[in-house]
């Protein structure tokens, strides 16, 4: 392609904008060095596109993944996070994703737990799912997640927001976030998760309904409704961006508040 | 497959548009087809597609594309709640990715043009999403060799760039 025509610079900056909403942060906003054109296109598109790749398992270590490893991921993440929705300031982010990827379970609850010494081998398997909701444990640990990474703070002018994650455990990550934001986010129209999983379309309705009526600045808001019927469909992202090849095709699960 | 489609909707009673390229290729689709295209749809209301609807800034081979397309998603939003729906959800996934795999500089650009002006979002936020996707897990140096960008920047601008955003380009 060498020598070739640029014909992705002369693009409208709406549709150049357009592409970057789907692009990683990171990726989009290193964007402004490609050229002038690109300097600051990517500063209004509204979207926070967060990705997280936590490392494998290491087969020297019996398996396990090294705490320090983790520890290290969750540090640059957050940095990260921080950095994108601080670049993002000032206007209304309308698309915040989070794209966790890990091998194992383990792996992933040993990001959201990494304040404390991980080990692979000793993480809980947890409960049943219906137990969320009371689980003081879950809450206080998204609470110290959210605020250690102040990631959500511009949450209140979210107004759509979806996330993928693999659910195998009832208070892993994604389900902390999904709840933070059914409580926290009262501009929300619409939620789309993706949990990779029959279970967690199963129980989550009722759930997220919960976790809306039982948040007080939800409760500030009249006349919220959740779709529930038919309300489900895939999710338009494509194969390979799947969590993991073996795992069921995700659900998308809009949530609709008026 | 696509004329299977189409032969479906003609049976149910739907319309035909002549659609024109900008090469003067004519394309005979089905209103439910054509009103995809929220422009087109807009015409359908006004009833000026009488004389066939021409699109000057749409080429033969990319309106065979958007054709094509149109035609595989055409019971996509009629048939919810259809129970056929499972399968030919699987079809149109692997027929969207089939797709969007093959698409290269420049055609993904003319295609991006052509969903914008028709005014067809599934397939403008398909193509968007693939030109994201080329840009994942690349440097700038990378991605101005992909899409042919050429740096107008002087080392001092893209040094001060550099730093004021550094936590894109640290590793």
């Amino acid at each position: 392609m060498a020598g070739g025509v640029d014909r992705i610079s002369a693009l409208p900056d709406d549709l150049i904008q357009r592409i970057l909403r789907f692009a990683p942060a990171r990726e989009a906003s290193s964007t402004s060095l490609l050229s002038s054109r690109w300097r600051s296109l990517w500063r209004s598109t509204g979207a926070v596109n967060l990705a997280v790749r936590l490392p494998e398992p290491d087969r020297r270590h019996g398996y396990r993944v090294i705490h320090a490893a983790v520890s290290s991921c969750h540090d640059a993440f957050v940095r990260s996070a921080q950095a994108a929705l601080a670049a993002a300031a000032g206007r209304h982010v309308t698309r915040l994703t989070l794209d966790l990827r890990a091998a194992t379970m383990d792996v992933i609850d040993g990001f959201v737990h990494t304040a404390r010494p991980f080990d692979a081998g000793a993480a809980p398997y947890v409960e049943v799912w219906e137990r969320i909701s009371d689980d003081a444990e879950a809450e206080r640990e998204v609470e110290r997640w959210v605020k250690r990474g102040d990631v959500v703070r511009d949450v209140n002018s979210l107004r759509r927001f979806a996330i993928q994650f693999r659910m195998d455990q009832p208070n892993c990550i994604g389900v902390k976030l999904i709840k933070f934001f059914a409580e926290n986010a009262i501009h929300l129209e619409e939620m789309r998760i993706d949990g990779g999983n029959q279970r967690m379309h199963d129980h989550i309705n009722h759930m997220v309904e919960r976790w809306i009526s039982d948040s007080s600045s939800a409760k500030k808001r009249a006349n919220h409704e959740i779709s529930s019927e038919g309300s489900c469909d895939h999710v338009p992202v494509d194969s390979k961006q799947g969590i993991e090849a073996s795992t069921p095709r995700f659900r998308l699960l809009p949530l609709e508040r008026r | 497959m696509a004329a299977a489609a189409a032969e479906a909707t003609i049976d149910g009673g739907g319309k035909m548009i002549i659609l024109i390229s900008a090469d003067g290729k004519r394309f005979e689709v089905t209103e439910a087809v054509a009103s995809q295209s929220q422009l087109i749809s807009n015409m359908i209301e006004d009833d000026c597609t009488e004389n066939g609807v021409r699109l000057p800034n749409v080429d033969g081979d990319i309106l065979t594309m958007v054709v094509d397309y149109c035609n595989m998603h055409a019971g996509d939003a009629a048939a919810d709640g259809d129970t056929t729906k499972a399968s030919s959800t699987e079809e149109l996934k692997k027929f969207d990715a089939e797709l969007v795999q093959a698409l290269e500089n420049p055609v993904l650009f003319k295609l991006i043009l052509a969903a914008n002006f028709l005014n067809i979002k599934s397939l403008l936020d398909m193509t968007c999403q693939r030109v994201a996707d080329m840009m994942s897990g690349k440097t700038p140096e990378q991605m101005r060799e992909t899409f042919s960008i050429e740096n107008d920047f002087t080392p001092e601008e893209e040094a001060a760039i550099r730093q004021e955003n550094a936590w894109a380009f640290d590793d």
